[in-house]
């Protein structure tokens, strides 16, 4: 394979195509792979109101954030609030927007409305998504009390967003509406792929609803819930922030700090930039273990395959 | 025989009705919050601010005038000095933020169009060394939290004079969206046979020519898809945003809403109206542009 001549217009072809992949390289190596290694440093760094002090502290932060009795606390609370967040949303995500490409895939009079009605939810940009919502549960005159009290579910108007039980359900409702519809695409998109003959094969056969539900659609879905699931949990880890930002900031108590909203404000508030710098770092290895546990877990095929060849 | 075509046409029927009741609800649910949101952005101040709400509003409470404080900076004039106080500066600063915005992202669009086009093309069409690994790191940095570089970001544009500039927030957005943009339209050019491209540079066209005449003109929609997921991306970012600027020389309408919407004194009129603006480009461009926006979506993955 490798003779000479093809050996060197490989290395031709190479040459060429770095050269044209180098700008979009370098882009993304200045703005985010430069930043990320630099983000160690910082780590290893100690900070006094936002300047280092000098001091190569190591790994001070790192241990700081998961034994010292000041800050641990708040770093494991935003641990469990963030990842009530993720599993609360990603499973309200997924089960709603499949129900609404099951819907949609009916292709009757209308369906296609719905699918421009979906892209609304999506388009809207995540603050102004904050502030619609922040509207919406306003505990004086937003129109949730409105209606409650009207249908008389409420003898009185309360306020979601400050109280320590609600505020994250608060967050989670208003996430949800907006992350609906990017996965009710892509499953409508997996269903459509799945050959109308199947369906019409197992209706000769007398399968109920529910049957053909879990014995068909949902076996020929996998792949794609596979990969819903996935990009859920990151969107999850990672566009939360305003509306943490808008509706609690983080409030009341700490009922609402996600480990985002906690780095944030260690390094923007008390200008600690070490310890978020650190908290930052779990942050990423969360998120990696998190997706390598989905794959592992949720590919039973590929790791039969992989079980077979070692 | 008619007990078995009797329980068929039955089960059709309650599924229409199933299919029906479904999609009320699933418009209710979808469309209710941005009714709302559009219905308060039109009510006078005085009318937001009654329990319970008026959810179909009559002619007498309806004003335009909180749209007119966005666009011309002037407060209702029938209003109590009370709620003209609470027409606050931040809500004249809604449009230049959108603006602001609207600038940055057209420029993100445009580094991502003329440099992810032939990242995109080189990872679909050439075999060199390192193709795979290279384009699995770039997709890599998706998985990045942008709160996991903030903090160096933050200290890395002090030290070179760029916190509070426009170009600063194009060149982070661009290294965002670049990934994608190149994930996009590689799967785009994988789905175009090679052939019209070998068989324009066998009619002598250089590189530039036959990315030019033959391969843009043919993959058109992926460009458009990726394009205007550049730009909404560009256009919604906030964490970045609020962190790196801090005057309207560069605050977007994510940093200029969020803070509006903060502040205890603000009219919620003008809250509402400023949110109906602020969402208005990317809706109506997915709007417009939907065959390319859910192509966008699903190409990806599919």
């Amino acid at each position: 394979m490798a003779s000479p001549v093809e050996r060197k217009h490989f290395l031709r072809t190479t040459a060429f195509a770095y050269r044209i992949l180098l700008p979009s390289l370098a882009f993304v190596f200045v703005f985010i792979g430069y930043p990320l290694f630099y983000s160690i440093s910082i780590a290893f760094k100690e900070y006094k109101y936002g300047v280092p002090t000098g001091n190569v502290i190591w790994f001070k932060n790192f241990l700081d954030i998961l034994t010292n009795p000041t800050v641990a606390p708040l770093f494991y609370n935003s641990l469990v609030v963030t990842v009530k967040f993720a599993v609360v949303s990603v499973s309200a995500v997924v089960v709603i927007s499949l129900g609404i490409a099951l819907l949609m895939n009916e292709r009757f009079r209308g369906s296609n409305l719905l699918k421009i009605a979906l892209l609304l939810p999506y388009a809207i940009p995540g603050p102004v998504n904050a502030v619609i919502w922040n509207w919406i549960y306003d505990p004086s005159f937003g129109v949730l009390n409105g209606l409650l009290f009207r249908l008389g579910l409420i003898k009185d108007y309360f306020t979601i967003t400050g109280n320590p039980n609600l505020a994250l359900w608060g967050i989670i409702f208003a996430y949800v509406w907006k992350f609906v519809p990017y996965s009710a695409f892509l499953f409508l998109a997996g269903l459509s792929t799945i050959p109308r003959s199947v369906y019409e094969a197992a209706q000769m056969d007398r399968a109920g609803t529910w049957r053909t539900f879990f014995k068909i659609t949902l076996p020929l879905l996998m792949p794609v819930f596979q990969m819903v699931l996935v990009i859920q949990t990151i969107f999850a880890l990672l566009m939360h922030f305003g509306l943490v930002f808008v509706l609690t900031r983080g409030g009341p108590g700490n009922a609402t700090t996600t480990l985002a909203w906690l780095i944030y404000n260690e390094s923007f508030t008390f200008t600690r930039f070490g310890r978020g710098a650190a908290m930052a770092i779990f942050l990423s290895l969360i998120m990696i273990i998190f997706i390598y546990v989905y794959l592992v877990a949720l590919n039973p095929e590929r790791r039969s395959v992989r079980g077979q060849e070692a | 025989m008619t007990l078995f075509a009797d329980s068929i046409s039955g089960r059709k029927r309650r599924k229409q009705i199933f299919t029906l009741v479904g999609t009320l609800v699933v418009a209710a649910y979808i469309l209710a919050p941005i009714a709302w949101v559009i219905v308060s952005s039109f009510q006078k101040e005085v009318a937001l601010e009654e329990r319970p709400p008026h959810f179909l509003p009559g002619p007498e409470i309806l004003t335009l005038s909180h749209y007119g404080f966005i666009f011309t900076g002037n407060v209702p004039k029938d209003a109590t000095i009370m709620i003209q106080a609470m027409y606050t500066m931040s809500g004249t600063f809604i449009l230049p933020a959108i603006i602001n915005s609207i600038i940055i992202a057209l420029f993100v669009t445009l580094v991502n169009v003329v440099l992810g086009l032939p990242a995109g093309h080189a990872f679909a069409r050439y075999r060199f060394y390192g193709n795979r690994p290279v384009f699995l790191l770039l997709l890599a940095t998706r998985l990045l939290p942008a709160i996991s570089i903030i903090i160096p970001m933050y200290i890395l544009l002090q030290q070179f004079n760029l916190l509070d500039t426009k170009r600063a927030l194009v060149g982070i957005y661009s290294a965002i969206t670049l990934p994608f943009t190149i994930w996009i339209l590689k799967a785009y050019f994988q789905n175009i046979p090679v052939e019209y491209e070998e068989a324009a540079r066998m009619d002598g066209c250089g590189y530039f020519r036959t990315l030019l005449r033959v391969v843009i003109p043919l993959a058109r929609p992926g460009i458009i898809a990726a394009a205007i997921f550049a730009f909404m991306t560009a256009y919604d970012e906030f964490v970045f945003a609020t962190v790196l600027t801090h005057t309207m020389t560069s605050k977007t309408q994510t940093v200029v809403i969020a803070a509006l919407a903060q502040g205890l004194s603000a009219s919620r009129g003008l809250i509402a109206a400023s949110a109906v603006v602020c969402l208005l480009p990317p809706v109506l461009l997915s709007l417009l542009l939907r065959k390319y926006v859910v192509q966008g979506l699903t190409a990806r993955f599919l």
